[in-house]
């Protein structure tokens, strides 16, 4: 098989480069939160709620899952710079080895999967590669990266955290709302709306009109959600949030599995 | 006399100080990488009976590619090393035994693109997926490994931990490795795919 040959390749070129520096080539990005978007693929608000999951299971003790797309891979194979990566970052908790890197290379169309050395029996290489030939390769072919990252890391949770409460994480609104910014402004704008409101009101009944009813109303008006991403996204919300986020030592050996689309 | 002495003292603990412990740390690494190297070419080496019996299924007329790969499986399973002594004799036929079998390995592989069924065999894509695992984890294992024995012969070479090393542990340099001979030679002559 041609990937057995491009081993023997890269073994060689390896050897024949031991001399070369090639974290610096690689140019790996700061980790500072879940899912990093070097190649502009993915949508904010994806970014967002997806944030907030991995956050979540990370903090609940889960498993420690990594996002991140990269213009291009720079001449090397996608197996030879996860590695770099996730030695780098070192994803997981030392000794649990629990970290998942899900790595995604715009220019070459590559999927990886790097599964950490603790997690090689609850997602082994034949459920990596099931988990991108089946649900993420097609959804990216289809051009809808947002959903193909979504999928992907869902599927991925089942095998490595199934006892956390998955479905109420990725279904949950209220959660990405508890880390929305707005809720400790007061929402000025549909406020003054409704002042008018009741201002015209009273002048037509002179005073006995509803008082009380609207202000209750007003904490519902941002349930409707501020749609503008500016908002949301301190981005940063994460690394000054519980303590940052980066990787605690833990170990990989090279398991995981590897596609395209 | 004693400030002579104190100097003399200061010195050496300054020399043996350097390296007294990361040379035999070095060497442990060099051992742990080295029985993952093994570890991981076991794997590959458990896999291949599986391969064999799904492939059998759908490809029998296969023989000879599929007895290639049992032979050379069997020839490396004869050749074991033990971490913990390093003789670069055994290391080699090791090496060698072990690309040997890539090779037979990489030989099926090619000849099963003929075979669109056995391809679509979930069976056989799962163990296509686990291989290409155990391949990548091997490569891997022997990066690290090469990595390990680096840097221990850094320090053995490179003073003052080498001063260290000829007061106490007389360690010699370890080979490096390197692509065997025959995977040297597949790598020049690729298998091609015929349809």
């Amino acid at each position: 098989m041609r990937k057995l040959c491009l081993i023997f390749l890269l073994t060689m070129q390896f050897i024949a480069s031991l001399h070369a520096a090639s974290i610096e080539d690689l140019d790996i990005p700061a980790l500072n939160q879940p899912v990093i978007d070097k190649a502009n693929l993915l949508s904010p608000n994806l970014i967002q709620k997806l944030n907030t999951i991995l956050l979540k299971v990370w903090q609940n003790g889960g498993s420690q899952i990594v996002v991140l797309t990269l213009p291009s891979l720079k001449g090397q194979t996608i197996e030879q710079v996860s590695i770099q990566i996730v030695d780098h970052w070192k994803l997981g908790e030392h000794k649990k080895d629990n970290g998942i890197l899900l790595l995604i290379s715009k220019a070459e169309r590559k999927i990886r999967i790097e599964v950490g050395q603790g997690l090689e029996g609850s997602l082994p290489d034949a459920y990596a590669k099931r988990i991108i030939d089946e649900s993420i390769s097609p959804l990216f072919k289809a051009r809808n990266f947002d959903q193909g990252v979504l999928v992907g890391v869902y599927k991925i949770l089942e095998h490595t955290d199934p006892n956390l409460p998955l479905d109420q994480y990725f279904s949950d609104n209220q959660l990405f709302l508890d880390q929305s910014p707005n809720n400790e402004f007061l929402p000025i704008g549909p406020f003054f709306v409704l002042l008018i409101l009741f201002i015209i009101l009273f002048s037509f009944f002179g005073g006995s009109g509803p008082r009380g009813r609207g202000r209750r109303r007003i904490s519902h008006w941002h349930t409707g959600g501020f749609p503008s991403t500016s908002t949301w996204g301190r981005g940063g919300g994460f690394s000054g949030g519980g303590g940052g986020f980066s990787g605690r030592g833990g170990g990989f050996s090279g398991g995981g599995a590897s596609g395209s689309w | 006399m004693l400030n002579r002495i104190f100097l003399i003292g200061g010195l050496v603990s300054m020399l043996t100080a350097c390296g007294l412990q990361s040379i035999p740390q070095a060497k442990n690494q060099v051992e742990s990488t080295l029985a993952e190297v093994t570890n991981q070419y076991k794997r590959r080496s458990d896999l291949i009976p599986n391969l064999v019996q799904t492939v059998k299924g759908y490809a029998s007329h296969e023989k000879e590619t599929l007895e290639a790969v049992i032979s050379a499986r069997a020839k490396a399973s004869q050749i074991t090393i033990d971490p913990n002594n390093l003789d670069p004799q055994k290391i080699t036929e090791f090496q060698q035994a072990q690309g040997s079998l890539t090779q037979a390995l990489g030989r099926l592989m090619v000849v099963m693109e003929k075979y669109p069924e056995l391809k679509a065999d979930r069976n056989f894509r799962e163990l296509q997926a686990q291989l290409e695992g155990t391949e990548n984890r091997i490569t891997i294992a022997r990066q690290r490994h090469i990595e390990a024995i680096r840097e221990f012969n850094n320090l053995v070479d490179v003073p003052p931990t080498s001063w260290t090393n000829s007061l106490f542990y007389h360690y010699e340099k370890l080979k490096q490795w390197d692509v065997s001979a025959e995977e040297q030679e597949a790598i020049q002559k690729a298998p091609t795919v015929e349809f």
